[in-house]
C-alpha cells in the first residue's frame, strides 16, 4: 500500500500508518514487466479503531435525567459468556429489567455511557427508553 | 443485436463486474474525505453498501461520483428511513426497530465511466465506524 507524504506517494506497511494518514491500496490490475497496471484504487485515512464497549446487561431502571456524579461504578455481568441474546423481557410500559452484577467503571461525561446503552441495544435488539445507574459509588 | 437496441441496452442499463471489494472505515471525529474509490481506466464504481451498525448514527455525510454530490444526509444502517431525518444506508439493511420503513435505503449507486467516488464527512461529528462495499465494472 501507499501513503500520502508531502503530496506523494510512497510505499508503506500497515503497521507504518499513524491516525490521520491519507493511505491507498491497489485494487485489481495486472504485473507487466514488474509494473503494476491497469488498477483502480481504494482510499482512506487510517484511524486506530476504538475499542470494543464492554457488554453488559442491567437489571432495574429508571429515569435517565437523574444527575449523576463525575465517576459512577455500575456493576455488570459478563454478557459474552452466554453468547445469546436474552428475549425481551417487558415487566412494564418503558421499563426494562436486566440484571447487573459485575463491576466496571464507566466515565459518564466522556461520551462513553451513551456507547454502553448502545451497545445494550446493539446485543439485547431491546429499545431503551428509561436507563439508570443502580450503583453510584464514587470510587478513589 | 440492431444498433438502436444496442445503444438502449447501453452501459447505464448495465454492468459487467470486473472486481469487488468492501471493509470498514473509523470515521474520525473531523470533516473531510473518508473514503475514495478510483476505478482503473475505463471502468465504474458501483457502490453495494454503505451503512452503521445497528443503532448507530454517523451525522453530516455527502456522497459523491466525480464532482457531483449525489447525497447528503446522515449514515443510519439499522433506521435508513429518509424522509425529514434524511437517514440513509445502500445495499441489505439490517432489522430496523423504528416505525417507519426503510425509504432512505438504496440497491446501489453507480458511477460514471472513471469517475471516482468519494465519501466526505461535512461536519464534527463523533467518530463512528461506517461498512461499505463496492465492485468496479465495465
Amino acid at each position: 500500500m501507499q501513503k500520502l507524504k508531502n503530496g506523494k506517494w510512497e510505499e508503506v506497511e500497515e503497521k507504518d500508518l499513524l491516525d490521520g494518514d491519507n493511505y491507498r491500496k491497489p485494487i485489481g490490475g495486472k504485473m507487466v514487466d514488474g509494473v503494476l497496471v491497469g488498477n483502480g484504487w481504494e482510499q482512506k485515512t487510517y484511524q486506530t479503531p476504538p475499542p470494543d464497549p464492554d457488554p453488559f446487561k442491567m437489571v432495574s431502571m429508571a429515569e435517565l435525567g437523574e444527575l449523576l456524579p463525575d465517576e459512577v461504578l455500575i456493576e455488570l455481568e459478563d454478557f459474552k459468556s452466554t453468547n445469546t441474546v436474552p428475549a425481551p423481557i417487558r415487566q412494564a410500559a418503558a421499563r426494562i429489567l436486566l440484571r447487573i452484577n459485575t463491576n466496571i467503571k464507566v466515565d459518564v461525561f466522556n461520551g462513553k455511557f451513551t456507547n454502553l446503552l448502545n451497545n445494550l441495544v446493539t446485543h439485547t435488539s431491546l429499545t431503551i427508553e428509561q436507563a439508570t445507574v443502580i450503583s453510584n459509588t464514587l470510587k478513589a | 443485436m440492431s444498433e438502436k437496441l444496442n445503444t438502449i441496452v447501453g452501459k447505464q442499463n448495465d454492468f459487467a463486474t470486473r472486481l469487488m471489494g468492501g471493509g470498514s472505515v473509523v470515521s474520525g471525529a473531523g470533516a473531510g474525505t473518508k473514503l475514495t474509490l478510483t476505478p482503473p481506466a475505463g471502468q465504474r464504481v458501483r457502490l453495494t453498501h454503505l451503512s452503521t451498525g445497528a443503532a448507530i448514527f454517523l451525522g453530516d455525510m455527502s456522497v459523491k461520483f466525480g464532482s457531483t454530490t449525489v447525497y447528503t444526509g446522515n449514515i443510519f444502517g439499522s433506521t435508513p428511513d429518509g424522509g425529514a431525518s434524511v437517514s440513509f444506508s445502500v445495499g441489505s439493511y439490517q432489522p430496523y426497530v423504528g416505525a417507519s420503513p426503510p425509504a432512505g435505503n438504496y440497491e446501489w449507486w453507480t458511477g460514471e465511466v472513471d469517475e471516482v467516488f468519494t465519501l466526505v464527512k461535512n461536519g464534527a461529528d463523533p467518530s463512528q465506524t461506517f461498512y461499505y462495499g463496492y465492485q468496479f465494472g465495465e
